[in-house]
């Protein structure tokens, strides 16, 4: 049988997030989670609406969220990493954390302050038009969960340099 | 987070705090809702997994459709398809949860490298699994032994909370006896009290 792994999406409000989001709702059961609950509510909705075989729900708590999660996606500026490894540290212990960043700066920070989980960050570059994503950069220290980063990227419509 | 754990290796080995912590880097923390699958007939299973709160029950389904209950883990129990997490083959059970529930999981890798480092965890492990042989061989004595009304007899005095927290149709799968005849026996054993 075909079991669906379930991802949570902290920062899912983001431009980005909401592009991971819709890129993966049909392979993966999301929980969506930011701070701002209506326009999480309203993707949550605009997903299940035009993907009826996504699973999708809206939690605003962020351990709550990768607690239940198998894999976790952090979309979050790198001063705003700190607070949110710290929330979900305890529950992200040997589970694939993907982390997202539009800047060098943010490349390592995450995986010394999740020492015991499986970081893997992405480095993401913005299209000059701003309509899209080109050309991302993937670094990690365990292979297996570089494997499962690097399978969703073609369902966001990027491949991985 | 893993208060049930540790009071339950606390039970069969001594473990320094060093090694508690260092236990703890091995464990997945994972949710589980009602109702969700764990693990589905076909996969391979991946984690052995240890119930912090809630109930899962492992069955198998034959080709009518019935389920079989094989197993049910509550809190301090553990949970999984032992062989297919051993041999990586393809699992033939279903687990899923009757209530939502927190996990510890620990995969293959992680488990051998635990003993590894942690060498009491092969102390408890063997414990674990000389406890795990005696009951499946009990089991077998009830299925074969005894009237419905014994093996259910037998297992609300065994597991008296169990009774309350399992829905009867499960509990009369797990016996192997009908949903009817665990009725039967219930309202048999209420009129003898």
């Amino acid at each position: 049988m075909d079991y669906k792994d379930t991802v949570a999406i902290l920062g899912a409000n983001s431009r980005l997030g909401n592009v991971i989001a819709k890129g993966i709702c049909n392979r993966y059961r999301l929980l969506l989670m930011d701070e701002q609950i209506q326009p999480l509510t309203a993707l949550a909705h605009d997903i299940a609406t035009f993907n009826h075989n996504a699973t999708v729900e809206v939690i605003q708590c962020c351990k709550d969220a990768s607690w239940e999660a198998d894999i976790i996606i952090v979309v979050a500026k790198e001063a705003a990493q700190a607070a949110i490894a710290s929330k979900i540290r305890e529950v992200a212990t040997c589970k694939t954390v993907i982390n997202i960043v539009c800047s060098a700066n943010g490349c390592k920070s995450l995986q010394q302050l999740l020492p015991h989980s499986k970081v893997v960050t992405i480095l993401f570059h913005a299209n000059q038009d701003e309509k899209g994503w080109s050309t991302v950069l993937l670094e990690g220290t365990d292979d297996a969960s570089k494997a499962t980063a690097m399978e969703m990227m073609p369902f966001i419509g990027i491949t991985v340099a | 987070m893993f208060q049930v754990f540790f009071t339950h290796l606390q039970e069969k080995v001594v473990l320094s705090a060093n090694e508690q912590a260092l236990i703890k880097t091995y464990f997945t923390p994972k949710k589980l809702r009602k109702k969700q699958y764990l693990l589905q007939e076909g996969d391979v299973c991946r984690y052995f997994v240890f119930v912090e709160n809630g109930l899962l029950r492992s069955y198998n389904v034959d080709e009518k459709g019935n389920e079989h209950m094989i197993q049910f883990a509550w809190e301090g129990w553990w949970m999984g398809d032992i062989y297919s997490f051993l041999s990586g083959e393809l699992s033939t059970y279903n687990i899923d949860s009757i209530e939502d529930a927190e996990l510890l999981m620990i995969t293959l890798a992680g488990f051998e490298e635990m003993m590894l480092k942690v060498p009491v965890m092969e102390r408890y492990f063997r414990i674990l699994f000389q406890n795990n042989i005696i009951s499946k061989e009990r089991r077998l004595i009830n299925s074969i032994s005894y009237s419905a009304e014994e093996k259910y007899t037998r297992l609300a005095a065994a597991n008296p909370q169990l009774i309350q927290r399992i829905p009867q149709n499960l509990i009369a799968s797990y016996l192997g006896i009908t949903p009817e005849t665990l009725s039967r026996v219930r309202k048999n054993l209420s009129n003898k009290k």
